[in-house]
C-alpha cells in the first residue's frame, strides 16, 4: 500500500484540476466528496500504519534529478500521519461549515490542501521547499481576492516575510548539501542521508540560523511575527481557519524534521534561549490579546500565545517534549480552526467581528454559546480536554531541562484564561443588545460540523492513547536519534558508525513486528 | 594569414559557415520576395524566416559536435559554447515568430524587412559567438546591433527613435570602449585572437599591468552594455519601451546570451591571473547589477520599464555564476539562460497578445485581468511567478544551481546579496499579479479576439517549460554538459 501516500498527496490537486476544467456550479458540494474521499484515505493509511514502528513508512523513491540526486521522495512517520489526518480534517470542515464558497476559492483550498500534504511527507529537502514554497500561492489568493478591507496589503506582506525567510532557508540548505558533497564526495537532497552527517560547531550554528529563520516566520516566532495579525484578520475566515490551524504547524513540523535532527549540538545549546524567547511569546501574545477589538486579530495573537508552548515542547528535545508538541500542534489546530468557525457564524449573524458590538449573545444563542465554552476551555488547557494533555507534556518535556522556564511557561495557563474569559464575559454575558435579541441559534450544518470537534476535544482530552502512541514512537526515535549524534562530539569527524544503528532506515519496512521486535516504548500520557 | 597561396579548401573547413549561411541566406531571400512579390502578406513573410530559422536550428543540432572546430586559419572557431549560444538564439527566435504570426495592426510587422533584419542580427550574433578573433567578434557584434538599431526605429512611434537613437550612441560608445581594449591588449600581445593572448600573458605573467588591465577595463565597459551590467544599463528601459513587447524579449535575451558567451572566454584570461583589481571590479559590479535594478525596478509604474529592470538583474546573476567560473558554473549559465528564456519570451508574449494593442502597459491596465481576459492572466501570472523564481517554475532550478556554485566557491555574501535580490524580485513581480487578481477593472473588458493556433503553440511551449521543467532539469544538464565537456 505504499502508493497510498502518492494518492493523499496528490488526490486533491487532481480534483482541484478537475473542477477547473469543469467549472461546474454546486462545486462546493463535489470539494466535500473530495475532501470527504481525502479523510478517508487519511484514515486508510493510519490504518495501514505500524504504530510499534517509529521510523518512515510508505516510502516512495523516484528519481528525478540524478546528477544532484534529487528526487521525489516521500514517507510518514507518527508525527506526520496524525498532521496529515488534521490537514484533512480541518479542510473538509472548512468546506463544509462555508456555504457560500466560489468555485476559484475552492480550487485555490484543495490545492492548498494538496500541498500541505505534501510539505508533511517530503523526505527530499527540494521537495519540501518546493511544497514549502508553494503553498504560499493558495495563500497569497486567498488572502488577496477573499479578503477584507486591506487584504493587499495583508497579503503582500505575508508573501514577502515567508518568501524571504525561505529563500534564506534555501541559503542553508544549499550550503548543507554542498558540505555533505565535501564530507560523502557524492551530492544528495535526501533527508536520511542528511541525517547520517553532523557538522562542525561553527557550520552547524550558521546553517540552524538560515533553517531556523526559515521555520520561525512560518510559526510565526516573537520578533518575526508582524504578518500574521494582519493575514489572519483580513484573510477570509475559511483562510483564516486553514491558516491558524493547517499552515502555522508546517514551521513546527519543519522544526522537527529538519532543525533538530540536522543540527542536534545547536538546538540543544541554543534552547534556554529559544525556552525565553518561548516564554515571552506566551506572556506577550497573550497580553497583546487582551487589548485586541477585534475578534480574528484576538484569536490570531492568543494562536501566538500558544505556538510559544509548542516551539518550548520540541526544544525541550525529549521524548515527552517532542509527543506533547506534536500533540499540542493537532489540539491547537483542532480548537483554533473551530474558533475561527465559530467568529465565523457570530460575523454572519451580527455583521461585525469587533469585541465591544456585542454582548449578551447568551440569551440568544445558548447552543452556540455553550460550544464556544467547550471550545473556549480546550484552547486555555482544561484538564480533560485535548488541549491539556499537549500542553502539560510540552511543559514537562521541558521541566527536564529547566524548570524555571518550563514554570514561568506554565503561566500560559493563566495567562490564557485571562485573555479567553474576559472576551466570553464581554461576548456572551451582559444584557442582550436588542438588536441582537433575535439572533437564529446553531442549524443543523453547523451542529454537524461542531459535533465531530467536540468529540475530539474531549474524547483527546481523556483517552489521548490512540494518537499519543504513534506520535511518542516516533518522537522516541527522533529524540534518540538526537542525543546520539548530541554525544557524539561535533567535531569534523564525521565517523558515525556508532548511531548507524539508530537511523531511520529506508524502505523495507516490516508491515507486521513481532512482539520481539517492537521497541520499548515508555507509556507516557496515560 | 597562409603562408603559401596553395592551400586546399578543406583548410577553410567551409562546412562550418553552413548554419549562419542559412539565415543569412534567408534574410537575403525574404529582402527580396519583400521586393518582387507584390502581395504584402505577413505570413508569407513569418513562414519564410521560420523555415530558414527551423533548418539553421537542424543544421546545428544535426552538426552538434561539440569539438573545437577552427576555420579560415583561426578566425571561426566552433565549439560547444558557440553551439549552445545559437541553438538558445534560435529558439528564441523561433519562438517570438510564432507570436509575430497573429494578426496585427503594428505597421513594421507587415514588411519583409523587418524579419529580413531579425535574421540579420541573428547571423551577426552567430559569427559574434563562433570566433576567438576579436576583430570577427567586433564584426558579428556589429552587424547584429545596427540590424537591431532599425529593427527598434521600425516601430515607427517618437518614442521609439528615441530609443532607437539611444541605443545606437550608447552601441557606438561601447564599440568605441571596445577597439580601444582590443588595441590595447594588442599593443602588449601582438595578437588579436583570445587563445594567443590568453597564452601570451600567462607566459609574461600579465605584465606590463597597466596596459593589460586598462584593455581589460575597456572591454569589460563595451561588453557591459551589451549585457546591460550596471552602470552600463541607462538604455535598457527606455529601449524596452520604445520597441514592441517581442522585439524587446529578443533584445532581452538574444544580444545578452551572444555577449556571455564571449565573456566567458574573455573574463577567463583576466580572471586566472586572480589579480585582485580584477576580481574586486567584477564583484562589486556583480552585486550593483543584481541590487540596483532590482530597486528601481519596485517603484516603476510601466511593466515594461519593470521586466526591463529585472532583466538587468537577471543578467547580473548570470554574470555571477561566469565569476565563479567553474565548469558546473558555466552550465549554470546556459541553464540559468535557457529556463530565463522561457519565462522571460512568453511574458513579453502575453504582453504582446494583451496590452500592445493598446500601447499602454501601465501596471494599472492590467487591474482585474483575470475577468477580462482570463486565459491570459493565469499565463502571465504563471511566468511572474517563474521569474520570481517561486518553485517548482523555471527560474527558481537556474536559481537553484546558481547559488550552489556560489556557494562551493565560497562567495557567502555574493549569495546573500542574490537571496535578499530574489526577495525584491518576488515583491515586484507579485505586485503585477495581485494587480491581475485583487484590483477591480478600470472599465469595460476590451474586446479580445481569440487566440490564434500559432500564439496558443508559443504559449504552450513557454509555459510547459516553465511549469515541467522540474522533469526536464536533469536533461538540460545533460544536453548543457555534453556541450561544454571539453572546458
Amino acid at each position: 500500500m505504499n502508493y497510498l501516500l502518492n494518492i493523499v498527496i496528490f488526490f486533491p490537486a487532481f480534483a482541484a484540476l478537475l473542477l477547473y476544467v469543469l467549472k461546474g456550479e454546486n462545486s462546493r458540494i463535489f470539494a466535500i466528496l473530495v475532501a470527504s474521499l481525502e479523510l478517508l484515505f487519511v484514515v486508510l493509511l493510519w490504518n495501514e500504519f505500524n504504530t510499534n514502528y517509529g521510523g518512515i513508512q510508505f516510502v516512495t523513491h523516484y528519481e528525478l534529478i540524478s546528477s544532484y540526486n534529487i528526487s521525489y521522495s516521500v514517507g510518514i512517520d507518527g508525527i506526520s500521519l496524525f498532521l496529515l489526518a488534521l490537514n484533512a480534517f480541518i479542510t473538509l470542515l472548512a468546506l463544509y461549515f462555508f456555504k457560500y464558497l466560489r468555485t476559484p476559492l475552492i480550487i485555490a483550498i484543495l490545492f492548498l490542501e494538496s500541498i500541505v500534504m505534501g510539505v508533511f511527507s517530503a523526505l527530499d529537502v527540494v521537495m519540501f521547499y518546493i511544497f514549502w514554497e508553494l503553498s504560499l500561492l493558495p495563500v497569497l489568493y486567498i488572502i488577496g481576492v477573499w479578503g477584507g478591507e486591506r487584504r493587499i496589503y495583508a497579503s503582500i506582506k505575508y508573501f514577502i516575510y515567508t518568501f524571504g525567510a525561505s529563500l534564506i532557508m534555501l541559503i542553508g540548505i544549499l550550503y548543507f548539501a554542498y558540505q555533505y558533497f565535501l564530507i560523502m564526495g557524492t551530492w544528495s537532497f535526501n533527508l536520511i542521508d542528511w541525517y547520517q552527517i553532523s557538522l562542525d560547531l561553527d557550520t552547524q550554528k550558521w546553517l540552524f540560523l538560515a533553517f531556523f529563520i526559515g521555520m520561525a516566520v512560518k510559526i510565526p516566532i516573537f520578533p518575526l511575527h508582524s504578518w500574521q495579525p494582519h493575514a489572519y484578520t483580513q484573510a477570509p475566515i475559511v483562510g483564516s481557519v486553514l491558516l491558524s490551524a493547517v499552515l502555522s504547524k508546517m514551521g513546527t513540523y519543519g522544526l522537527l524534521r529538519l532543525v533538530l535532527p540536522l543540527f542536534p549540538f545547536t538546538s540543544s545549546n541554543i534552547s534556554l534561549i529559544i525556552g525565553l524567547i518561548c516564554v515571552f511569546m506566551v506572556v506577550y501574545g497573550a497580553f497583546i490579546a487582551l487589548a485586541q477589538k477585534d475578534l480574528k486579530t484576538f484569536l490570531a495573537y492568543s494562536s501566538l500565545s500558544h505556538m510559544g508552548i509548542i516551539v518550548l515542547g520540541i526544544f525541550s528535545l525529549n521524548t515527552e517534549g517532542l509527543s506533547g508538541a506534536v500533540f499540542f500542534m493537532i489540539a491547537h489546530g483542532v480548537v483554533v480552526g473551530a474558533l475561527f468557525m465559530l467568529i465565523g457564524i457570530l460575523q454572519t449573524r451580527t455583521q461585525t467581528q469587533s469585541l465591544q458590538d456585542v454582548q449578551g449573545i447568551a440569551h440568544s444563542m445558548p447552543q452556540y454559546s455553550s460550544v464556544f465554552g467547550i471550545v473556549m476551555m480546550c484552547s486555555l488547557g482544561l484538564p480533560l480536554t485535548m488541549g491539556f494533555v499537549g500542553e502539560v507534556l510540552s511543559l514537562y518535556g521541558f521541566f527536564q531541562l529547566n524548570p524555571i522556564i518550563a514554570f514561568l511557561a506554565g503561566s500560559s495557563f493563566f495567562v490564557g484564561a485571562i485573555y479567553m474569559l474576559t472576551m466570553f464575559k464581554k461576548v456572551f454575558f451582559g444584557s442582550a443588545l436588542p438588536k441582537y435579541t433575535t439572533l437564529k441559534d446553531l442549524n443543523l450544518r453547523e451542529k454537524i460540523v461542531f459535533v465531530p470537534i467536540l468529540v475530539l476535544i474531549i474524547w483527546l482530552g481523556v483517552y489521548p492513547k490512540p494518537l499519543l502512541t504513534p506520535i511518542s514512537t516516533s518522537a522516541e526515535t527522533l529524540s534518540r536519534t538526537i542525543s546520539a549524534k548530541i554525544s557524539l562530539t561535533p567535531t569534523q569527524t564525521h565517523d558515525m558508525e556508532n548511531i548507524e544503528s539508530l537511523e531511520y532506515p529506508l524502505g523495507n519496512v516490516p508491515r507486521d513486528f513481532d512482539d520481539d521486535g517492537v521497541l520499548f516504548i515508555p507509556r507516557i500520557g496515560e | 594569414m597562409p603562408e603559401s597561396m596553395s592551400f586546399s579548401l578543406t583548410q577553410l573547413n567551409i562546412s562550418l559557415l553552413i548554419p549562419m549561411s542559412i539565415s543569412l541566406l534567408g534574410g537575403i531571400v525574404l529582402l527580396g520576395v519583400g521586393v518582387f512579390n507584390k502581395i504584402k502578406s505577413r505570413d508569407l513573410y513569418i513562414a519564410i524566416s521560420l523555415l530558414f530559422v527551423i533548418v539553421n536550428l537542424g543544421f546545428l543540432v544535426l552538426e552538434a559536435n561539440p569539438l573545437l572546430a577552427p576555420g579560415f586559419f583561426g578566425l571561426l572557431l566552433v565549439d560547444g559554447i558557440s553551439l549552445l549560444a545559437q541553438m538558445i538564439m534560435l529558439i528564441t527566435t523561433l519562438i517570438i515568430l510564432l507570436f509575430f504570426m497573429r494578426q496585427n495592426s503594428f505597421a513594421e510587422t507587415q514588411n519583409a524587412e523587418f524579419y529580413a533584419l531579425l535574421l540579420f542580427a541573428l547571423v551577426g550574433f552567430s559569427f559574434m559567438v563562433s570566433s576567438q578573433n576579436l576583430i570577427l567578434i567586433l564584426l558579428g557584434l556589429e552587424t547584429a546591433s545596427l540590424s537591431i538599431y532599425a529593427l527598434i526605429a521600425l516601430h515607427n512611434k517618437q518614442v521609439s527613435f528615441e530609443s532607437s537613437i539611444k541605443y545606437f550612441v550608447m552601441g557606438a560608445l561601447a564599440t568605441a570602449f571596445y577597439a580601444f581594449g582590443a588595441m590595447l591588449l594588442y599593443a602588449t600581445t601582438g595578437s588579436v585572437n583570445l587563445v594567443n593572448i590568453a597564452k601570451f600573458l600567462l607566459e609574461h605573467n600579465y605584465e606590463p599591468s597597466i596596459l593589460v588591465f586598462a584593455g581589460f577595463t575597456f572591454l569589460v565597459a563595451a561588453f557591459g552594455f551589451k549585457i546591460s551590467m550596471v552602470p552600463f544599463h541607462t538604455w535598457v528601459p527606455d529601449v524596452y519601451e520604445g520597441s514592441n513587447s517581442l522585439l524587446a524579449a529578443f533584445i532581452a535575451i538574444v544580444p545578452k546570451i551572444a555577449a556571455f558567451s564571449v565573456i566567458i572566454s574573455v573574463f577567463n584570461i583576466f580572471l586566472k591571473s586572480h589579480n585582485t583589481f580584477v576580481e574586486y571590479t567584477l564583484y562589486t559590479l556583480i552585486i550593483l547589477s543584481i541590487t540596483l535594478p532590482n530597486l528601481i525596478a519596485l517603484v516603476q509604474k510601466d511593466v515594461k520599464r519593470m521586466l526591463a529592470y529585472s532583466s538587468i538583474s537577471h543578467s547580473g546573476f548570470v554574470l555571477a555564476a561566469i565569476f565563479v567560473g567553474t565548469q558546473q558554473a558555466l552550465e549554470v549559465v546556459f541553464l540559468y539562460w535557457i529556463l530565463f528564456l522561457f519565462a522571460n519570451v512568453g511574458a513579453f508574449g502575453i504582453l504582446w497578445l494583451s496590452a500592445d494593442s493598446k500601447y499602454n502597459h501601465s501596471f494599472k491596465s492590467f487591474s482585474g485581468m483575470i475577468k477580462t481576459n482570463p486565459t491570459l492572466a493565469i499565463f502571465l501570472s504563471l511566468f511572474m511567478f517563474a521569474l520570481a523564481g517561486i518553485p517548482p517554475f523555471s527560474v527558481f532550478w537556474g536559481k537553484m544551481y546558481l547559488i550552489l556554485e556560489v556557494l562551493s566557491a565560497d562567495y557567502i555574501f555574493l549569495a546573500l546579496a542574490m537571496v535578499i535580490n530574489s526577495t525584491i524580485a518576488g515583491f515586484y513581480y507579485l505586485k503585477l499579479v495581485v494587480y491581475i487578481f485583487a484590483k477591480d477593472s478600470n472599465g469595460i473588458g476590451d474586446y479580445q479576439p481569440p487566440l490564434e493556433l500559432s500564439s496558443k503553440v508559443a504559449i504552450g511551449i513557454c509555459a510547459i517549460m516553465s511549469v515541467g521543467c522540474i522533469f526536464m532539469v536533469q536533461n538540460l544538464l545533460d544536453i548543457i554538459s555534453y556541450y561544454l565537456k571539453i572546458y
